[in-house]
């Protein structure tokens, strides 16, 4: 009786020594791996600094300003001139489609009439 | 268990104590070891074997990573500032890392090989000292600051030995003098030191910093109010113009006449933030809010502004501008003047020096000075810039103090304040003072004082806009098809030596679109220009009015001001 407690607490001990030794050694194989990952953070958030850095300079106008110039020709860019810009009334009707008879717009006005009495 | 069994192997030598056991029908268990003094020593062996390794173990959980220390270490002389944006998000500022090269020579193999590789690289280092340096017995010697990413990874590929990267974090302006004397720029230990830069770190920010606290801490971008498309292209125009008008500076701004935002603001000779020391040569200073300039007839629009204000006069009020002034040995007279008793709308637009004097008796000298103190143009302005100049004035005002001033001279302001000003005029009445950040309508409704009538804010709407319009004005090289462009033009004579110079000008263009609701002010000024070839005149009509019109044609659909062409213009329409 007392030999097989003295056995169980044995292995109870073991067992529980492993199983802490083995939790730890986990936690630092993680703690590794965070590490890591943390470092590996670390130098992309500055390579995004650095690429958005160098995308502004990309994108200063100065620079987008000489490409344009440089391009116009090829590209026929021109500038913008006020009366190019147009409020909604201004805009003339949309063109009416060719194919559309006048049994179309019937069918079209009774389907609308009938939603409207719905 | 361990006890027990040292205590079984204690005993069973000893058959006499085993014996004595028995008699006492005792229970081994419960018996009293005779040798207590050696179960002391081993309980207190136990206990303090163990005790040390818990104490141990509890003095090493508790005391962070020595790994995760190094790091901090090597980033404590890093210190990170917050990026600087726009009203739109683009980067005006930031932090980067760029690494410098340097070497250890005592740790190269071949100087020879070593040299020549980094010569691939870097070609432009001097072959010679690089194989000298590298072959010497130094134990530390810096080859290189700043480095380009690329480079920094094609000599990592060449493997050479002996050599290693520091990264430190500079400040970068990718618009370089864009946006200069707003951003403003830092010291070797980025602390702040002019434009916005500097006031960033005068709002707790330069605390943060020395605490130690902002040194991992991820800093929220800070946004100003300048808009970076405007302000290249009031930047764009303004060199154009110093070009073709051979002055010696340029400057303006551009304003949000309902909030007070600035969107733009440069003077040129401009200088880039990258290269700090270009900012300590004298040429290169902010003129338009540290420059102090007699700013001429663009002051007339306060004049007039004034005696509107009175409400004793209106746009058809008459003033005799027939005959010049005569006051203390000195002659007030006009430029091209009519000669003629003119209306305050004509006395606007021909920009009459003797009927402005006569608005401005109107009012007395002391309501002058203090219709001027109102809209803030004799003191300092209190915005966030650091570099704002003390506008100055006559120690007491006289006639004719009050008479010069009605014109435009005899005080000086700097052009920001005067844009400043000129929107109050704009706005319906309301003074705004400018800032740097983002402000909302309300937000500047909360801190703005009503300075003139909304009455007198109208009829200057309208005379801006007469100026522009009306074929009589001066302002009319400014027109822009559909934006309602009014201004007023202001050509100073320079004080040279104590005189009046005739032929050095300071030239001023102050303007404001759409003028039927007036959101932006446009100020621009030329120092000193020259006519242009095949011209005759250089006044301000003829450079800062073309160049402000110019600003405008190009910000205005970035500013989503609609453009109106009127009735005639509905008619151009497009067509499928």
């Amino acid at each position: 009786m007392l030999r097989t407690l003295d056995i169980l607490s044995i292995v109870a001990l073991i067992g529980a020594a492993s199983w802490t030794f083995s939790v730890k050694h986990e936690t630092d194989l993680v703690e590794n791996e965070i590490r890591k990952v943390e470092r590996k953070i670390a130098s992309e958030k500055e390579t995004i600094a650095i690429l958005s850095a160098d995308w502004t300079l990309y994108n200063q106008p100065a620079r987008l300003q000489a490409l344009a110039e440089t391009y116009a020709e090829d590209l026929k860019l021109m500038e913008i001139r006020p009366d190019q810009i147009v409020a909604e009334h201004q805009l003339p009707a949309p063109p009416i489609p060719k194919d559309l008879t006048i049994e179309d717009i019937e069918a079209e006005l009774l389907a609308s009439n009938n939603t409207a009495v719905q | 268990m361990f006890s027990r069994k040292s205590q079984k192997t204690g005993s069973s030598p000893e058959p006499k104590r085993e014996r004595r056991a028995a008699v006492r029908h005792g229970d081994r268990m419960n018996a009293t070891p005779d040798n207590k003094s050696r179960f002391v020593i081993a309980m207190v062996l136990f206990v303090g074997v163990y005790g040390a390794i818990g104490v141990r173990l509890v003095t090493w959980g508790t005391v962070p990573d020595a790994r995760t220390m190094s790091f901090r270490a090597a980033d404590q002389i890093m210190a990170s500032r917050p990026d600087l944006v726009d009203r739109n998000g683009s980067v005006l500022a930031t932090d980067i890392r760029v690494a410098s090269l340097f070497a250890e020579p005592r740790k190269i193999v071949d100087a020879n090989e070593a040299s020549e590789l980094l010569l691939s690289v870097l070609p432009d280092l001097d072959p010679k000292w690089l194989y000298n340096s590298l072959s010497s017995e130094a134990g530390f010697l810096w080859l290189r600051r700043e480095l380009t990413p690329s480079q920094q990874q094609a000599i990592l590929d060449l493997g050479v030995p002996g050599i290693g990267f520091r990264t430190e974090k500079r400040r970068f302006y990718p618009g370089g003098t864009t946006a200069g004397f707003v951003t403003g720029h830092v010291n070797v230990d980025n602390q702040g030191i002019a434009g916005m830069e500097k006031y960033i770190d005068d709002q707790g920010y330069l605390a943060l910093q020395n605490s130690g606290l902002a040194v991992d801490a991820e800093l929220e971008p800070v946004q100003l109010s300048i808009d970076l498309r405007v302000q290249h292209i009031l930047r764009d125009e303004l060199s154009e113009a110093m070009t073709r008008y051979r002055s010696i500076a340029a400057g303006g701004v551009v304003m949000n006449a309902k909030t007070g935002e600035i969107l733009a603001m440069t003077s040129l000779p401009d200088y880039d933030p990258n290269d700090p020391r270009q900012a300590l040569e004298k040429d290169r200073m902010n003129r338009t809010s540290a420059g102090l300039y007699e700013m001429g007839s663009t002051f007339k629009s306060f004049t007039s502004a004034m005696a509107l204000d009175t409400g004793k006069v209106n746009l058809l009020s008459k003033f005799d501008a027939s005959r010049p002034i005569r006051i203390g040995g000195h002659q007030i007279s006009d430029f091209h003047g009519k000669k003629r008793v003119l209306t305050l709308e004509e006395v606007f637009i021909y920009s009459s020096n003797i009927g402005s004097a006569k608005e401005a008796e109107l009012v007395g000298i002391e309501g002058h000075q203090a219709f001027l103190t109102r809209l803030g143009l004799l003191s300092r302005l209190q915005t966030e810039l650091p570099e704002v100049a003390t506008p100055t004035q006559p120690k007491n005002w006289k006639l004719v103090n009050s008479i010069t001033a009605s014109y435009g001279h005899g005080i000086s302001t700097t052009p920001l304040q005067t844009a400043v000003a000129a929107g109050a005029l704009m706005n319906g009445g309301k003074l705004i003072p400018p800032t740097f950040l983002p402000r909302t309508e309300e937000q500047a409704a909360a801190v703005a004082t009503q300075v003139i009538t909304k009455s007198a804010s109208d009829d200057m709407r309208y005379l801006f806009r007469l100026n522009v319009e009306d074929q009589r004005g001066s302002g009319n090289y400014a027109e822009i098809d559909g934006y309602r462009v009014g201004g007023k033009t202001g050509t100073a004579n320079k004080v040279v030596n104590g005189r009046y110079s005739d032929n050095k000008k300071f030239n001023a263009f102050l303007s404001a679109f759409p003028m039927d609701d007036p959101q932006y002010i446009v100020l621009i000024y030329i120092d000193e220009p020259q006519p242009e070839p095949g011209k005759y005149y250089a006044t301000a009509g003829m450079n800062t009015a073309p160049t402000a019109g110019n600003v405008i044609r190009r910000a205005a659909p970035l500013l989503n001001v609609k453009p109106d062409l009127g009735p005639t213009g509905e008619t151009l329409l497009v067509s499928y």
